[in-house]
């Protein structure tokens, strides 16, 4: 089936004042599909991200966020355009209490739809419960990532994009993370960008694969060829099959 | 009621110490900038008492909510017009710094010009001047000891109310710790900085209207102040308006008292070193406990008391 793309770059050459890390790259996150991004560490997912969310400089270019043009909008802007990012590192406020984290990242939103979501989310991450009025730093690291989980679930924007959701946490809970992801896109329509290391369970409900490497993409397409290809798993992905 | 000046002198110089650093802290906090324009705009606060009581005959007091004003956009042009624009350029904490710097030569000028124009058009004298005796009193002591420390305490908890039970405060607190993921969740962090550099200004104009109750007024005062507001900000961390309250009443007493104590035991020519004091505290702060008292262990160093006392 052929989707609209929710999000598309195309050309993107950027980095961080005045180095390139991102080099000449197109991507494009189509309509309600979760789109995995991948590769080796200090490839460029994270940044490419931040470019997206207006959160690196972008040296040429351009990202679309449907119809609209948001190469240079402000990140606060584009958060209320309706794109959610979980980042990789301080993705949550650790001065603040939990329930303050939640409040903050439902910053966007009027106060009755927001106590529904709170609780929403305190539902799909119990283990939160009791920290309520915890600081943030006081939560064990796979705590901390469900709150910032919990953050980007709050908003239920349009796009979400997820930096690296389940480090930290076990296996059994990165896999409830990820089902969670693949839950969001299945009942609400929302669209994925994820970028994971668990790269196999990711490639499980995927649609669609970029391989990132040195700031190029290396490889794009579907999750069904990029199985097919035992010798693109090795080489970008550490797997065999 | 006999009361011995110096009590007065303490409590009146310790509040100001404490509303300016708070100012000087806050905008440090969020921004990152240290502000060397800050005590003029307490200045400010000086003269518009000066025309209140003088010009239009009125209680010093009526100044309070106008320098709350003024002062308050003086201190956001800084910013918008100033600093933003040299931040959106990457120009670094230095050249941030020194822009400050600049912004307070033109202040004192832009101070002296209007002292100079309200003497020409009111005939009120506009320098080396004392408005005490435009104070109310209360018990035969000066209105302005009281009003001050209450003052300080209603406004050090509304802005405890405000960071901790507002939306908007939660959001200052954020943007304070992480300016990026704040952006992320929709928080316009320019705006915050904003308000926090006119509430910072607005507190030091407040500053300033108590300060004609109690000395003399120049265009200059602030410049004689900088290095205690400088002192009490960093002795209190630099990173935490507890601590810069703590600090503004550490310094201030230490300079009243402190040079009073030491005067008495080595002879009166001590006085004049007073201004030392501040910088004392600078040097020792930042040698011993670089993160001020806001950085100290206190629960590990109550332990390590405790430990080597038994
Ligand atoms: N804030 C920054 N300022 C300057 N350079 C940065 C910054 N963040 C990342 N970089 C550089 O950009 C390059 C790509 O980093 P990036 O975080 O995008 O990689 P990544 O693919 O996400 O890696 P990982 O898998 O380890 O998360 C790295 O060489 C890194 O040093
Ligand atoms: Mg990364």
């Amino acid at each position: 089936m052929e989707n609209n793309s929710a999000i598309s770059v195309t050309g993107l050459v950027a980095g961080y004042d005045n180095t390139t890390i991102i080099d000449g790259v197109d991507f494009d996150a189509k309509d309600k599909e979760i789109s995995i991004i991948v590769g080796p560490n200090g490839s460029g997912k994270s940044t490419l991200l931040k470019c997206m969310f207006g959160l690196a400089t972008i040296h040429s270019g351009s990202v679309r966020f449907g119809s609209r043009d948001i190469t240079h909008m402000q990140p606060h802007t584009i958060a209320r355009e309706g794109i959610a990012y979980l980042p990789q590192v301080k993705n949550v406020f650790t001065n603040l209490s939990v329930d303050e984290n939640l409040k903050m990242a439902a910053y966007t939103l009027d106060s009755k739809g927001y106590e529904q979501r709170n609780e929403h989310v305190y539902e799909t991450f119990p283990q939160l419960v009791r920290h309520r009025g915890d600081r943030a730093n006081t939560l064990s690291g796979g705590e901390r990532q469900m709150l910032a989980m919990g953050m980007a679930l709050v908003r239920m924007p349009q796009v979400m994009m997820f930096d690296e959701p389940t480090a930290n946490l076990s296996p059994k809970l990165a896999g409830e993370v990820l089902d969670k992801v693949a839950h969001v896109r299945d009942s609400f329509g929302i669209t994925v960008i994820l970028v994971e290391q668990n790269v196999k369970r990711a490639l499980a409900f995927g649609n669609s694969v970029t391989i990132l490497a040195n700031g190029k993409v290396a490889f794009s397409g579907s999750s069904e060829e990029v199985r097919a290809q035992p010798e693109l798993c090795k080489t970008y992905l550490g797997i065999s099959q | 009621m006999a009361l011995d000046p110096i009590i007065s002198a303490g409590v009146i110089y310790s509040s100001i110490l404490v509303l300016l650093a708070l100012g000087l802290t806050l905008t440090y906090m969020t921004t990152r900038v240290p502000n060397f324009a800050h005590a003029s705009f307490a200045t400010i606060g000086v003269y518009i008492a000066l025309v209140v009581t003088r010009v239009w005959d009125a209680s010093p007091y009526i100044a309070l909510p106008i320098a709350f004003a003024v002062s308050g956009a003086v201190s956001l042009a800084l910013y918008t017009f100033v600093l933003k624009p040299l931040i959106r350029r990457g120009a670094k904490p230095a050249i941030q710094m020194i822009s400050t710097l600049a912004f307070d030569l033109v202040l004192i000028a832009a101070i002296n010009i209007a002292a100079d124009y309200i003497v020409h058009l009111y005939d009120v004298t506009s320098r080396e001047f004392t408005l005490r005796s435009y104070d109310a009193s209360f018990a035969d002591l000066p209105m302005v000891l009281f009003v001050s420390p209450v003052l300080i305490a209603a406004i050090v908890f509304c802005l405890h109310y405000v960071l901790h039970r507002t939306k908007f405060g939660i959001a200052m607190r954020a943007t304070i710790e992480n300016p990026d993921l704040s952006s992320v969740v929709g928080i316009n962090v320019k705006m915050v900085y904003g308000v926090s550099w006119f509430v910072g200004g607005a507190m030091a104009g407040v500053a300033g209207v108590m300060m004609s109750l109690w000395f003399q007024g120049d265009p200059s005062l602030g410049t004689f102040l900088i290095p205690s507001i400088f002192a009490a900000s960093i002795v209190g961390g630099f990173a935490s308006l507890y601590g810069a309250i703590a600090g503004g009443i550490l310094v201030g007493m230490a300079e009243i008292f402190g040079t009073r104590i030491i005067a008495g035991e080595f002879g009166s020519w001590l006085i004049a070193y007073r201004p030392l004091v501040p910088l004392v505290f600078i040097v020792i702060t930042l040698l011993i406990a670089p993160k001020g008292l806001a950085g100290v262990d206190w629960k590990n160093l109550a332990r390590r008391l405790h430990v080597t006392r038994s």
